[in-house]
C-alpha cells in the first residue's frame, strides 16, 4: 500500500533543496499527516506562550525560488573592511547534521533537466566531520525544543542537537575551544514566554542577507512565542562593529506543528542513492 | 539523630547528563528462538560493521551506550535523549498513551516511544523499529526487527546520582522469552558542556582501510557492494557483483516512506 507521509513528500526534496517546496509540503502534510489519534492527545488547545514544542517553517514568503525568502530582508550594511567578505544570500549555520556543508564532494551537473529527470546534486552524501551541531537557522525540516531544567535542548530530525544554557553560566572565552557550527550559547526566559539567546564561538563564515560573522562575534536570537503559542518568531540580532555598520537583524516564522505530529527521522545512509538526487519535479500539464 | 537531608534532586529529575562505567551493565544472555541460529546472528552483526563502515546513525538500542555521555532532558510534552554521536534523538512522547497509528507512523531507527511515570519509575514503551536502520544487535544476544518491542524502566538510585535503566525486549521472531537487562548510569555533575562527537566519513579512504582490516575478504566485498551510486533509478539492482557479493544486503531499496 502507497502511504504518504511527511517522509515521502520530504524525503525527495532534501537532495534537491527547495526551500519553496518543502514549505508548500510542510503545508500540505499538516493536513494530510495528523494521525486518527491525535484528539486523544493531551495538549491543550489554547496553550501558555512558549517555545518548547515542536515548529515548522510555514511561512510562504519567496516561495518558487532557493533564496526567496531571504531576498526579502534588509541586506547588511557593513564596514569596508568587511564588505568584500560577506556571501550573499545564506548562511548563518543553516542545516548542518550530518548530510550538511562538507557532506563530501558536489556532483558536477548543474545544467539544465527536464520535468521528471532526477539527477545527482551530492555524489557523496553523509559525511559528517565531527559536526552533529545544529545549524542556527533551522531550514524547512522541522525542529523540536524542550526546556530542560538547565537548557534548552533543540534537534532537528537528522541527528543533529544544539544546547542552550539556562543555568547562568556566562559565555567562555571564545579562545578555549575551537568554533562549531552551532557556537556556544547561553539564554533566559522572559515573562512573555520568549527565549533569549547569547551565542559565540561560531565558524566564522556568511549570514543571511549579506552579513559575516567571526568566532568571537556575539550575537542575540530571539524566539519569540505568539500569545495563543501557535507561532513562533526567530528573530537574529547582528552588531559587531568590526563588521557591521549599523545592526544587522532578520527574522523566520514558524507554526507549531499540528496535535499528534511527530518527529520524523532523516537516516542518512551513504550507501543510498537517494541521498545524493535531486527533486523529480512532475510533468507540467 | 536528625532529619534526612533532602536528596539533591526530586524522584522525577532525570535530566541531565549520564554516563556509563566499565561496570555498570548487567546483561545476561538472551534466550533465543530454536530458528536464530549462529548463523543468523553473524549475519546481523555483518550487517551492523557494514553499517559502522558507512557511518550509518545508531539507533536504538546502541546509541543508549555509545562511550559518551547520554543528554536526557525533560520538557513539558516529551523526554528528549540525545547522544554525542551519530544517531537520531530519542522523543519520549509523555503527551499521549497511545503508539502513532502504524498506517500513518513512518518506522525509525529509534522507533515510537511514549513514557509515564508510575511512582517513582518512569516507564516507556517502543515499537515502530525500522526493519534495516541503525545497529540491529541487542547486548545479550539477539537483534531487533519491525515487530521489536522494548519497555524501558527508569529509576534514580543513590539520591539521584545513579540512574538505573531496565530494558526488556520481546519479539516473536527473535526471543524465546522477555529478554532483560540493566545498565546503571551516573549523572555528571558540574556544569558539563557536550564535546562535538568525533567525525565519521565514509568517503574517507584511509580510515575506510583502516575499518576494514578486521573484515573478512567477503564481508569487505558485501560492504562495499552496499554502496549503490547516487544517480541510480532505485529500481535498478546494485552493479554486478561476484557471487560471493550476493549475499549483500539491498542497501538500496528506498525506506517505506519514499516508495
Amino acid at each position: 500500500m502507497h502511504r504518504l507521509t511527511r517522509n515521502t513528500l520530504r524525503l525527495s526534496a532534501y537532495s534537491g533543496g527547495t526551500l519553496a517546496l518543502l514549505a508548500a509540503a510542510a503545508l500540505f502534510l499538516h493536513g494530510q499527516g495528523v494521525p486518527p489519534s491525535a484528539q486523544e492527545l493531551d495538549v491543550p488547545s489554547v496553550l501558555p506562550p512558549t517555545v518548547e514544542g515542536d515548529w515548522v517553517r510555514t511561512d510562504t514568503h519567496g516561495s518558487g525560488s532557493f533564496d526567496g525568502l531571504t531576498k526579502t530582508f534588509t541586506p547588511a550594511t557593513l564596514t569596508p573592511e568587511y564588505a568584500g567578505r560577506a556571501g550573499a544570500g545564506r548562511g548563518g549555520g543553516r542545516g548542518g547534521g550530518r548530510g550538511g556543508p562538507g557532506g563530501g564532494q558536489q556532483a558536477a551537473d548543474t545544467g539544465p533537466h527536464k520535468a521528471g529527470e532526477p539527477y545527482v546534486v551530492r555524489a557523496q552524501t553523509c559525511a559528517y566531520g565531527g559536526g552533529v551541531q545544529l545549524g542556527l537557522e533551522y531550514d524547512s525540516e522541522g525542529f523540536h525544543m524542550v526546556l530542560g531544567k538547565d537548557e534548552a535542548l533543540v534537534v532537528q530530525e537528522r541527528g543533529a542537537s544544539r544546547r542552550i544554557y539556562l543555568d547562568g553560566r556566562t559565555l567562555p572565552d571564545p579562545s578555549v575551544r575551537p568554533p562549531t557550527g552551532s557556537g556556544y550559547s547561553i539564554g533566559h526566559i522572559e515573562p512573555n514566554g520568549a527565549l533569549v539567546v547569547e551565542t559565540t564561538d561560531v565558524t566564522a563564515g556568511g549570514v543571511t542577507a549579506g552579513g559575516y560573522r567571526l568566532p568571537d562575534t556575539h550575537f542575540i536570537q530571539r524566539y519569540i512565542p505568539s500569545a495563543d503559542g501557535k507561532h513562533l518568531t526567530l528573530r537574529f540580532e547582528y552588531n559587531d562593529p568590526r563588521i557591521y555598520a549599523k545592526p544587522h537583524t532578520y527574522e523566520f516564522t514558524f507554526d507549531r506543528m499540528a496535535a499528534g505530529s511527530y518527529a520524523l527521522e532523516e537516516f542518512c545512509d551513504a550507501t543510498d542513492p537517494l541521498n545524493g538526487q535531486s527533486i523529480v519535479p512532475p510533468e507540467q500539464q | 539523630m536528625g532529619t534526612p537531608a533532602a536528596p539533591p534532586y526530586g524522584l522525577h529529575d532525570i535530566s541531565g547528563y549520564w554516563e556509563l562505567g566499565s561496570d555498570t551493565r548487567s546483561v545476561p544472555p538472551a534466550v533465543l528462538l530454536p530458528g536464530i541460529t549462529k548463523a543468523t546472528l553473524d549475519k546481523v552483526a555483518d550487517g551492523d560493521l557494514i553499517s559502522m563502515r558507512w557511518c550509518r546513525p545508531l539507533g536504538m538500542p546502541a546509541m543508549m551506550d555509545n562511550g559518551r555521555p547520554l543528554d536526557i532532558q525533560q520538557g513539558r510534552w516529551e523526554v528528549l535523549m540525545t547522544p554525542e554521536a551519530n544517531s537520531s534523538p530519542r522523543h519520549i512522547y509523555t503527551n499521549r498513551t497511545q503508539h502513532i497509528n502504524p498506517d500513518i507512523f513512518d518506522p525509525s531507527s529509534v522507533g515510537d516511544s511514549i513514557g509515564h511515570w508510575d511512582s517513582d519509575t518512569f516507564i516507556v514503551d517502543t515499537i515502530g523499529f525500522h526493519p534495516k536502520n541503525g545497529r540491529m544487535l541487542i547486548p545479550g544476544g539477539g537483534y531487533r526487527t519491525e515487530t521489536s518491542h522494548l519497555v524501558e524502566q527508569y529509576k534514580l538510585m543513590k539520591n539521584g546520582s545513579v540512574l538505573s535503566v531496565t530494558f526488556t525486549w520481546t519479539d516473536p521472531k527473535v526471543f524465546k522469552t522477555p529478554h532483560t537487562y540493566e545498565f546503571r548510569y551516573t549523572r555528571v555533575t558540574g556544569k558539563y558542556e557536550p564535546r562535538q562527537a568525533v567525525g565519521c566519513d565514509p568517503w574517507d579512504e584511509d580510515r575506510t582501510a583502516f575499518v576494514e582490516r578486521a573484515f573478512s575478504p567477503a564481508l569487505k566485498q558485501q560492504a562495499e557492494a552496499a554502496l549503490v551510486k547516487a544517480g541510480t533509478p532505485v529500481s535498478a539492482k546494485p552493479a554486478a557483483a561476484p557471487a560471493t557479493k550476493s549475499a549483500a544486503k539491498p542497501a538500496a531499496k528506498p525506506a517505506p516512506g519514499r516508495k
